[in-house]
């Protein structure tokens, strides 16, 4: 007999259809893939497809559910939110006090989210770390929390060696690291680049390479790609030798996707050491820094220490497995079990 | 009612865009065309702009620059009837509208729709506007009036299609420019020079154009590309090339780049070479686009050179920061200094500075923007290759190079290295040449199908332009299915834009091209597949590529086609014929040239009594003469040749013995 699969609706914020033109609907589309091995997925009522392009999806206005739905998933649109039956569970952000007394869990995507809010009442570290996204007064306690962690996007797999080859060529055919999404004066890794003129005068073939939502002037020796389709990600992260991540306070309790692309093309993380890039690639991975001689230091092993490098390898090969979505589809079952039928 | 009557305000005029905008958007209606429609029908609309235009008093400053407000306010001059005063503001215009691609295409849609209403192509428009900035930035104090009576006459001139008085414009423009040289002594030579405080760079640039424009390549061609993409002209251009190029030749525009060029080669003649670092040849390549460039790193890296790159794109801010849009393409004499220039260079641009000094050669591909700056401004101890495709052999680009600047040239194929010659060769008679073709990714493989599944199909990359020719394709395959209907054609690639979308030309080529796909003999021989990247696979599943092109460089499909086996079809290229056609690329391919539809049918025929055969050779062809293993080693060793300043001339050596021959027999 096959084994019942819950039917699961899904929408977010007011969104009639998804593409992948933002961080937030990129992370949602790779929920519903991993919700897709064990539910039939359903955004705003059409069947989920991940095998096609267009994701089985097409434009059409955002409607209550057609059908009986074994959990429904939203995101960012509170007042359609409500009218659902439950069983319902949404992300802890944006916060608003009734949804979370609502909801039968509130989702967030790091183990350090998920501890901060569970410690958010009591402890003013905690309140402290989280005071730009919650009321200082406190927060209603949700039913559940629930860590779903990120996916691996399966799409990684979908590499083009000819346009690895024309990002190499825009990258000077040198050693790029890469510093992709929304590019701010706040958001800057400004750790790392402090030690870029050095790392470039011992290795001159290193080049930083910034690509997205750029809102912020760059130094003029660091190169700007400017906005990538997401479906060439895989391939530009593929072009480049290393990969930043964020070195901003949020950085220390939100998931990073591009942290998880890397980890899938197996191109090495240059990142600030936090609770977060623990979880994502372990509390031993060689290649974290928090200060500017340690952001020296991680370039510096990894381009003349052989061992380092295939340390390295090591690890996101075993990282791969653990965020796959095979195995983030387990872990989110898992994680939803207690209020799915 | 009295809201009726009174005029727009700019405000509200931007907000009304704005939202007609957006609906063009979600009708995906072309925007521009959507609002003219729009407010030609709504009659208080057109009532308002008629206020708006007759209380309208254009204010000029001084530079007179393009606006968006001013775009706003021309389309609606345009739309209240006003062409006049249209035309007098574009001859207020000294500057294209550089500070956004928007804003340049929204301005570049007005002259259109001047165009489209006065029934004269847009390449006139664009003509007129040259002579209109010209005059302009020539004169050091315009009177108002005498500027807006010229603009006048010059619409009346382009409009009327006097070409007569068109030419005696630009005559009178050039001797205008020329007037204001003085004859200062410059080391001793006394022949004329410019004299940049006496003319400015604008005024030089634009009558530039407008005399290429016009008296060299001629304005009455359709659309608005470079005329000598357009077909008719092209070949008539070719056939009588030297009375063509006449003017050209004896004009001062000619002697003052012919100077330039002398004055940067006495200059890099002069410059201290240091003694080369042992090691690999070191080439920094800048490109304006990868396509063709980006296969060429790691195949140079295996045979042995140190490659790094460039891109253009990052770099095309800075250098209009530097000179203003377009103004680094002008004689030296409107130059800034090359130590100011490249200084400032070192601050804005400090990776390419520095990969130019780690380099022994710079490389560009395409004879363009980036090939114009560098032929000024690379540092005069460093050797500059430049790589040249059909597209610039058939473009003005290569007329505003300095040749002096340059060590190598590459050119893709024999007849593209004809037809630049033919045009500059006297101006680059110092410069190393080689013909190779594009080094590509194809790695020789067996065929994916069976023979008896390929020999009847017949492929064709790429069909959605004219230049394409797949109404010749369509009519090829019904010749074919006439004798027998196993026959089948595959076409892949992007489909046709929508027609609101082409030039009329391309849209009577998708008309035709429609039409013929419902005729019942080809109607279930013919399919139309996606585009893709991964074409391998279906270059293995054909038995023949078919080039019905009017011009080709190398022709990309039928290397990769030959790389699977497949047998390629030439049609003999017309607008490259007199140069040599597929036969001066493909050498020893001679008899899979066709000239007419009968005679592609009767190659195809006859290649498909012995396909066995004909298709081991193509694969054969492919792996003598366009493997990267066997073409890369060849730009290696000219590249370092250039380096050590021993290159050898030499074209690419297609053919072998046993080649030379295929399918004669």
């Amino acid at each position: 007999m096959t084994p019942h699969r819950p039917r699961i609706f899904v929408l977010h914020a007011t969104l009639g259809s998804l593409q992948p033109i933002s961080g937030d609907r990129i992370e949602t589309i790779r929920f519903m893939k991993t919700l897709n091995q064990f539910a039939d997925v359903y955004y705003n009522s059409m069947k989920f497809d991940p095998s096609r392009d267009d994701l089985g999806l097409h434009e059409r206005e955002v409607t209550p559910p057609v059908g009986d739905y074994d959990l429904y998933y939203v995101r960012a649109n509170h007042a359609f939110f409500k009218q659902l039956p439950s069983p319902k569970v949404t992300m802890a952000y944006p916060y608003e006090p009734e949804i979370f007394a609502e909801a039968d869990a509130i989702l967030v995507t790091t183990s350090e989210w998920k501890r901060l809010l569970e410690n958010y009442n009591e402890d003013p570290v905690s309140r402290t770390t989280l005071a730009k996204w919650y009321p200082a007064e406190g927060i209603v306690n949700p039913k559940r929390l629930v860590n779903i962690r990120q996916t691996i996007d399966p799409s990684v797999n979908g590499v083009s060696s000819k346009k690895i080859d024309l990002f190499r060529a825009q990258l000077t055919n040198g050693d790029a690291i890469g510093y992709f999404g929304r590019v701010t004066e706040e958001s800057m890794p400004r750790i790392f680049l402090s030690q870029y003129s050095a790392l470039r005068k011992k290795y001159p073939r290193i080049v930083v390479a910034m690509a997205g939502n750029i809102r912020a002037k760059l130094s003029p020796d660091v190169l700007n790609l400017g906005r990538i389709d997401y479906a060439d990600m895989p391939n530009l992260v593929r072009a480049c030798f290393a990969i930043i991540s964020n070195e901003e306070k949020d950085a220390e309790f939100l998931g990073s996707g591009k942290v998880l692309e890397a980890v899938g093309a197996a191109i090495p993380i240059i990142t600030k050491s936090n609770p977060v890039r623990d979880e994502q690639l372990g509390a031993d991975y060689p290649l974290y820094y928090t200060t500017p001689e340690e952001a020296f230091n991680a370039v510096d092993d990894l381009l003349s220490k052989p061992n380092v490098a295939t340390e390295v390898q090591q690890i996101l090969e075993e990282r791969r497995r653990i965020f796959s979505v095979e195995a983030q589809g387990r872990f989110v079952a898992e994680g939803l079990g207690p209020i799915l039928p | 009612m009295k809201k009726m009557k009174s005029a727009l305000s700019p405000a509200r005029i931007s907000r009304l865009f704005s939202r007609l905008k957006r609906a063009a958007s979600l009708l995906r209606h072309d925007p521009i065309r959507l609002r003219i429609a729009v407010l030609e029908r709504l009659p208080f609309l057109k009532r308002g702009l008629e206020t708006t235009a007759q209380r309208w008093q254009p204010q000029f400053s001084n530079p007179p620059r393009i606006s968006l407000l001013d775009v706003l306010k021309l389309r609606f001059l345009l739309v209240a009837g006003q062409e006049r005063t249209v035309a007098d503001f574009l001859g207020t215009v000294t500057c294209p509208p550089a500070t956004s691609r928007n804003l340049a295409r929204e301005y570049n849609a007005i002259l259109n729709v001047v165009a489209r209403k006065n029934a004269v192509n847009t390449d006139r428009m664009f003509f007129l506007t040259f002579v209109c900035r010209a005059w302009l930035a020539l004169s050091k104090k315009p009177a108002r009036e005498d500027q807006i009576l010229l603009s006048r006459n010059l619409l009346s001139a382009v409009t009327d299609g006097k070409t007569q008085n068109k030419k005696a414009i630009v005559e009178g423009l050039t001797n205008h420019l020329f007037d204001n040289e003085k004859t200062p002594e410059v080391d001793g030579d006394t022949r004329p020079t410019l004299a940049p405080g006496t003319v400015s760079a604008e005024a030089y640039e634009n009558i530039f154009n407008a005399f290429l424009y016009d008296t060299l390549i001629g304005s009455e061609t359709q659309g608005p590309r470079h005329p000598l993409f357009d077909k008719q002209f092209s070949i008539e251009f070719q056939e009588n090339l030297t009375q063509r190029l006449q003017p050209w030749r004896q004009s001062r525009f000619y002697s003052d780049f012919v100077r330039s060029d002398e004055v940067r080669r006495q200059e890099r003649q002069r410059a201290t070479v240091f003694p080369r670092r042992p090691g690999p040849t070191r080439v920094l390549i800048i490109a304006e686009n990868w396509n063709f460039a980006a296969p060429l790193l790691n195949s140079l890296a295996n045979a042995g050179l140190e490659v790094r790159t460039f891109s253009f794109e990052d770099f095309k801010a800075k250098i209009e920061a530097i000179h203003g849009q377009g103004h680094f393409y002008l004689p030296d004499a409107f130059l800034p200094p090359k130590d100011t220039v490249r200084g400032e260079i070192e601050s804005l641009a400090p990776l390419l500075d520095e990969l130019i000094e780690w380099s022994d050669v710079v490389m560009t591909d395409w004879c363009k923007r980036i090939a114009l700056w560098l032929s000024r401004y690379l540092r005069d101890d460093k050797k500059l290759v430049v790589r040249l495709h059909s597209q610039e052999a058939f473009s003005n680009w290569p007329y505003s190079m300095n040749w002096g600047g340059v060590d190598g040239m590459i050119y893709v194929a024999d007849t593209v290295r004809r037809f630049t010659r033919a045009q500059h060769g006297e101006r680059m008679s110092a410069i190393q040449e080689i013909t190779l073709p594009n080094v590509n990714r194809c790695q020789s493989r067996p065929p994916s199908l069976a023979d008896e599944e390929r020999r009847f199909v017949i492929g064709m990359a790429g069909y959605n332009t004219a230049n394409k020719n797949p109404v010749m394709a369509l009519e090829i395959l019904r010749n074919l299915r006439r004798g027998d209907e196993r026959w089948r054609l595959r076409l892949i690639g992007h489909p046709w834009q929508s027609a609101d979308k082409l030039s009329e030309a391309e849209r009577h080529h998708r008309h035709r091209f429609m039409e013929l796909l419902e005729d019942p003999l080809i109607l279930g021989g013919v399919s139309l597949e996606p585009f893709s990247d991964a074409v391998e696979d279906w270059f293995g599943s054909i038995g023949y590529t078919l080039s019905c092109s009017e011009r080709e460089g190398t022709h990309e499909a039928a290397v990769e086609g030959m790389c699977r086996g497949a047998i390629p079809i030439l049609r003999n290229w017309p607008m490259l014929s007199r140069f040599g056609g597929p036969a001066a690329v493909f050498s020893g391919l001679d008899h899979l040239v066709f000239d007419d539809v009968d005679n592609a049918a009767a190659v195809i025929k006859r290649e498909h009594q012995r396909f066995a055969q004909a298709s081991s050779r193509a694969s054969e062809y492919f792996s003598n003469n366009f493997a990267p293993e066997v073409v890369a080693p060849k730009y290696a060793a000219f590249l370092e040749g250039i380096a050590v300043g021993q290159a050898k001339m030499e074209r690419m050596p297609l053919q072998t013995e046993q080649t030379a021959g295929v399918g004669n027999t």
